[in-house]
């Protein structure tokens, strides 16, 4: 028997790891929850939100509990699901935030429909949702929830929580349910803030790492 | 030194382990002990100090793990390789340190007024002679590595390098192209800022624990 047991005393260190992230990340959900709080109750609940499609409601819920719980655990290195729950989740993801945002659209929009209405009456959602995502980007950033750790996929993680929970909150305010605005303005809105925020938290991740 | 072919999947465990998963930390600890033990034996040819140097291994490496880097096209090869050099360097400092203390013994028979079993005693204290708790030796391990984080970069990576890597002092400046006097320097200035952050019996585990 060895003098020491290097196995438990890693497995402590590793646990006590993950506590420290959750001690970072738990004020944060707080943080966020407040602001979401807030933020529908100023702006308002869309009227027919419990009339909508039962499978839109019940994915848009789905949604609220991946972007605040599931998405950042990943990203802040809470829960290590195992590969093939990565890949079910990536695929069943895009499939979600469509049926959430846009529900089974009965009409077809060209590109350049799509594309004119964010200048034109879209552009409202959009700044909605761009505004939703920066103040969540700042919690994050603020409360030390986004611990920099050695994997950057984890930027991409965060980055989708963020703008699933900026889509999500657009969807529950506004209530128009047209494709070519929702593909244009909600979808598409999350797509820019998707980009942003990614690049934001490269660039961000790669400073920090060039001072260490 | 054979080496058998690393298993498949030692490279993903050891990027989840990096990133603070448990869960890859057992499985990675499970594949490699038996390897290590293997390794170890043909250079030690003694249970159980071979028992006490695969713990050391593991906690040395639990320590360098954020400066595991990719080497080569085999990616599960380098893991491997990477914990047999350590095992490597671990099993020739303790060989060293038996060659001392034979030569001891040697001369304290050759001469008359010494006792040789006290010649014998092995001066470097065991965490069990020091006391230590697991809980205690978990808050050394983190007294030390906040201590190493402390100080400034220049000394930091002569500490790791020597202390954690076991690189020699030339090897260091060889590697970070300075004056082998200038590691020197930063090697003592760096030794005694840590001799004044750290309690006494974190200094000795992080001479016992992670020099040895």
């Amino acid at each position: 028997m060895s003098k020491i047991d290097a196995h438990a005393l890693i497995s402590q260190d590793l646990n006590s790891l993950v506590k420290q992230r959750r001690r970072h990340f738990l004020p944060a959900l707080v943080l966020v929850l407040a602001f979401l709080a807030t933020m529908l109750t100023a702006v308002g609940l869309r009227p027919d939100l419990l009339d909508q499609p039962g499978y839109q409601l019940a994915s848009q819920i789905v949604l609220w509990c991946l972007c605040l719980l599931v998405l950042p655990a990943i990203g802040l290195g809470l829960w290590f699901p195992r590969p093939l729950t990565k890949i079910g989740l990536v695929l069943l993801l895009p499939i979600l935030v469509f049926i959430g945002a846009v529900g089974l659209p009965d009409d077809s929009v060209t590109v350049s429909e799509l594309f004119g209405h964010v200048f034109t009456d879209g552009a409202m959602c959009t700044a909605n949702m761009l505004a939703t995502g920066t103040v969540l980007l700042l919690i994050g950033y603020f409360s030390g929830a986004f611990i920099q750790r050695r994997r950057s996929y984890a930027v991409v993680w965060l980055s989708s929580g963020i703008s699933i929970a900026a889509i999500t909150t657009v969807t529950w305010h506004c209530s128009a349910t047209a494709c070519v605005h929702t593909l244009s303005s909600h979808l598409g809105g999350g797509l820019v803030l998707l980009g942003l925020s990614s690049l934001l938290a490269f660039r961000v991740r790669h400073r920090d790492q060039g001072e260490k | 030194m054979a080496k058998s072919s690393p298993p498949a999947g030692l490279y993903a465990a050891m990027a989840n382990y990096v990133d603070g998963d448990r869960r890859a930390f057992d499985s990675l600890y499970a594949t490699l002990s038996p390897r290590l033990r293997g390794f170890l034996m043909k250079i030690i040819r003694d249970e159980p100090t071979v028992e006490d140097l695969i713990q050391l291994t593991m906690l040395k490496a639990h320590l360098a793990r954020d400066r595991f880097e990719l080497q080569g096209g085999n990616p599960d090869g380098a893991v491997q390789a990477w914990y047999f050099a350590i095992a490597r360097n671990v099993a020739m400092d303790h060989l060293r340190k038996q060659y001392r203390r034979d030569k001891r013994l040697k001369k304290a028979t050759e001469s008359d007024g010494l006792d040789p079993v006290a010649a014998l005693v092995d001066e470097t204290p065991s965490i069990e002679h020091l006391g230590i708790s697991q809980e205690a030796e978990q808050t050394i391990i983190e007294q030390v590595q906040a201590a190493i984080a402390k100080l400034p970069k220049s000394q930091r990576e002569v500490v790791e390098l020597h202390k954690l890597r076991g690189m020699s002092m030339a090897d260091i400046a060889a590697r970070l192209q300075i004056r082998e006097g200038a590691v020197r320097v930063r090697a003592h200035r760096a030794y005694k800022a840590l001799a004044r952050l750290l309690s006494p019996q974190a200094l000795l585990f992080l001479y016992w624990g992670v020099g040895a």
